[in-house]
């Protein structure tokens, strides 16, 4: 058979006769590439492996099945409906799949293993092409979004621009060879143009030789100024910590992504441990340097941070970055200093050097970040290492937290208000407390919690609940001055000793009473009490008001009859909706109440902004930047409402001193669903 | 015209040589201190790789010149 036939995208019977020098070039280079791979990833496990220990293998099916839907099918990317890079990022991922099938496919025909007409070989000439275009299709959207939008998150290192240049430059000489190798060939156009049809349309441009053997040495001139370039990429993208590399990082950080409940901190057995928190780097756990290493500076973490929305100085994917660069800097020193079996002198503290205080203590713990990240990135958890190590080991932290420590020592709530005065709303109400009650059985405890018994405006939220309680007729009671602070605000500033005492106390008292089942009108009380109790060994069945007046609702036990004309939206509190998955439980509440018209913020469910008051902030005074109720109060001013609802009393507190703020108090108001509920029930107040 | 086209048929496959060489070398910079490589090293590191890449242009200039097939 005549060579421009052969070349005919392999219409010989047997691949070795026609792709032999490929094929030696491949059976040299890629053991070159599978060393560079090894090498690649020694260099990130030496760094994990300098963290501390951590279980994460657990339960792999459920990993392993999460890792594949994530990284072929998109899912963390299409949950957050970002249409535009998702289908950027899938053309790509998807493009290059088709175009490793499609080179793949020629194995087939190793040793005879298909017959001629080869016309596997046609099928795998237009699967790569469709690959290629693909990938250049992808790679056009990331350039202009990139380099012509350029949105804030996305920062542009040289190693970005060097790997758009050379994968184009790839699939670019990928189709020269094509192109030419049509070019020269005598097979009539239909073929060509089914087959191959990029590459017929560029051989016009090619011009050739009219000797058959200047035209073979030309093709294996083209085909080596594609395939080194190829190799020598494979190889660069694994010594150098190329971003490509998340190819492999980011399926395996979602692999051992945390399955513990997402509002649950990691426990410190504070008798077993003589460091608390993460003051060096190599005080984070191995699963936490591997986030760092894994992330791939998409920003959208910061695109949602509530600190960094309101012109503070924190950003999460910064933090991490930060937290990178310094792991990579200090690693050879620390694996020196561990060989030699000494400690390394002169480290530098995490806070203060690599990450200022003020970024550290801005964070509200909103969890937006970690819900919004691709790959399951855990930026909470190292923020709460870090105020660990500074308020345990360092007895660094904001001054205002000193009163807040004082007061739950002392008086078991933040302000410090005596803890006799925790019952006093009870007074004038037909409320049964636990220590009253001779042994009787009750549905539910109902956990008030600090802001809802002590704070005025929240107080009127638990009255309002009470009334629907005693209008239900649920046999319910309360802890009374038994109640002690859940620990929440304790363990969210990293105070961690003083959480556990909190939550000790709470324990003793819930065992003593063989509490079974709690309601609570709190999302922090909620989500300490379900998911982190459990881990100082007291679990029972939590559920929170939105929850429990959803299904009375539905079950017909509450008829809302008394319309409430009104144009209102909710806010979604993060503690209660991205920590405890309640999106829709307090919309159907309100949507059950007559006449009440209901608007959606844009930010809203998972991209709810927070409210500001979350990790501390309700008790600290927030002097950088926009104050973020201000910001949230804006986000809600956009859809004109005359009311406001949430299903949290920190949201209550915040959203009230907004509007006071913003003077608007005569024309909005912000109320507790269940308040809500008790007006639709009773009807207003006269 | 033939002379014409051939010269811009080879300006194009030099421009593409061109950045195949850039990118290989860039990648060996960006490499080498990723590696570890100190800061100090960058400038005669640049003009190693600047020199390497020139020799390279040079060559395929002359070259494609030389055999490039005509049209």
């Amino acid at each position: 058979m005549p060579l421009r036939e052969l070349f005919w995208a392999g219409q010989e019977v047997y691949i070795t006769k026609v792709f032999m020098p490929i094929i030696i070039g491949v059976a040299i280079l890629l053991p070159v590439v599978i060393v560079l791979f090894v090498l690649g990833f020694w260099r990130h496990y030496r760094l994990w492996k300098l963290g501390q220990p951590e279980k994460r293998a657990q339960n792999w099916p459920a990993r392993l099945m999460t890792t594949l839907a994530v990284a072929l099918a998109n899912i963390r990317i299409l949950k957050v409906r970002e249409l535009y890079p998702g289908l950027m990022h899938s053309l790509i991922f998807g493009g290059t799949a088709l175009l490793f099938l499609g080179k793949i496919i020629r194995l087939f025909s190793f040793g005879g293993l298909t017959t001629p007409p080869q016309s596997i070989f046609l099928y795998a000439s237009l699967i790569a092409e469709i690959g290629a275009v693909f990938i250049l299709i992808g790679g056009g959207m990331a350039v202009y979004r990139r380099y012509v939008r350029k949105p804030t998150r996305l920062d542009t290192e040289p190693e970005d621009t060097l790997v758009f240049i050379w994968a184009f430059l790839l699939v670019l000489t990928g189709f020269m060879v094509k192109g030419f190798r049509i070019a020269i060939s005598d097979i009539k156009p239909p073929d060509w143009a089914m087959w191959s049809p990029v590459g017929y349309l560029i051989s016009h441009a090619f011009p050739t030789f009219a000797a058959e053997l200047k035209n073979e040495i030309l093709v294996w001139h083209r085909t080596l100024i594609h395939a080194l370039p190829a190799f020598i990429f494979l190889g660069y993208i694994w010594v150098m910590r190329s971003r490509l590399q998340h190819m492999i990082l980011s399926p395996l950080n979602v692999f051992f992504r945390s399955l513990n409940p997402k509002g649950s901190l990691k426990s410190i057995d504070l008798e077993a441990v003589e460091v608390f928190g993460a003051g060096k780097i190599e005080d984070f756990t191995w699963k936490q340097l591997l986030d760092l290493d894994a992330c791939t500076r998409c920003g959208r973490c910061q695109d949602h941070c509530p600190a960094y929305l309101t012109e503070k100085p924190l950003s999460p994917k910064k933090l991490i970055i930060d937290l990178r660069d310094h792991l990579h800097l200090r690693a050879p020193q620390i694996i020196k200093a561990k060989a030699k079996g000494t400690d390394l002198e002169n480290a530098p503290p995490l806070t203060g050097s690599v990450i200022e205080k003020d970024e550290l203590w801005t964070c509200t713990t909103c969890r937006s970040c970690m819900e919004h990240c691709p790959i399951f990135i855990e930026h909470v958890d190292k923020i709460v290492d870090m105020r660990r190590d500074q308020v345990l080991m360092e007895s660094k932290f904001p001054q205002e937290l000193t009163q807040v420590f004082r007061g739950l020592e002392t008086n078991s709530n933040p302000w410090g208000m005596g803890r006799d005065t925790r019952g006093d709303w009870i007074r004038e109400l037909d409320v049964p407390i636990m220590s009253e009650m001779s042994g009787e059985d009750i549905d539910f405890l109902f956990f008030v919690g600090c802001l809802r018994s002590f704070d005025d405006r929240n107080k009127r939220v638990t009255e309002a609940f009470v009334k629907i309680l005693n209008h239900l007729g649920v046999k319910f009671a309360v802890l009374g001055v038994e109640e002690g602070c859940c620990g929440d605000p304790a363990r969210r500033v990293g105070n961690e000793y003083l959480y556990q005492i909190l939550a000790q106390a709470n324990i003793e008292t819930l065992d003593r009473y063989n509490i079974k089942k709690i309601l609570t009108t709190c999302p922090h009380c909620y989500n300490t009490l379900k998911n982190e109790y459990p881990q100082l060994g007291f679990s029972c069945e939590v559920v929170h008001h939105a929850e429990f007046l959803k299904d009375n609702i539905r079950k017909k036990r509450l008829k809302l009859e008394h319309p409430l004309a009104k144009k209102t939206t909710y806010h979604d509190p993060c503690y209660l909706g991205r920590y405890g998955g309640i999106y829709k439980p307090p919309r159907q509440v309100l949507k059950s109440i007559p006449s009440l018209d209901i608007k959606e913020i844009k930010r809203s469910g998972m991209d709810s902004l927070c409210c500001g008051g979350g990790g501390g902030w309700m008790w600290m005074e927030e002097n950088i930047g926009t104050r973020i109720n201000i910001k949230r109060l804006e986000d809600a001013l956009t859809v004109d409402p005359e009311w406001i609802a949430t299903a949290c009393p920190f949201c209550v507190t915040m959203f009230d001193d907004a509007i006071k703020n913003k003077d608007m108090e005569e024309k909005l108001k912000i109320w507790d669903i269940a308040e809500l509920v008790e007006l639709s029930l009773f009807g207003e107040k006269k | 015209m033939g002379t014409f086209l051939r010269a811009v048929a080879i300006l194009v496959e030099v421009s593409i040589l061109a950045a195949i060489i850039y990118a290989l070398l860039r990648a060996v910079q960006l490499t080498v201190f990723d590696l570890g490589l100190e800061s100090k090293y960058r400038k005669i590191v640049v003009i190693a790789l600047v020199l390497a890449g020139s020799a390279a242009i040079v060559f395929f200039i002359a070259h494609l010149i030389s055999f490039y097939p005509t049209i």
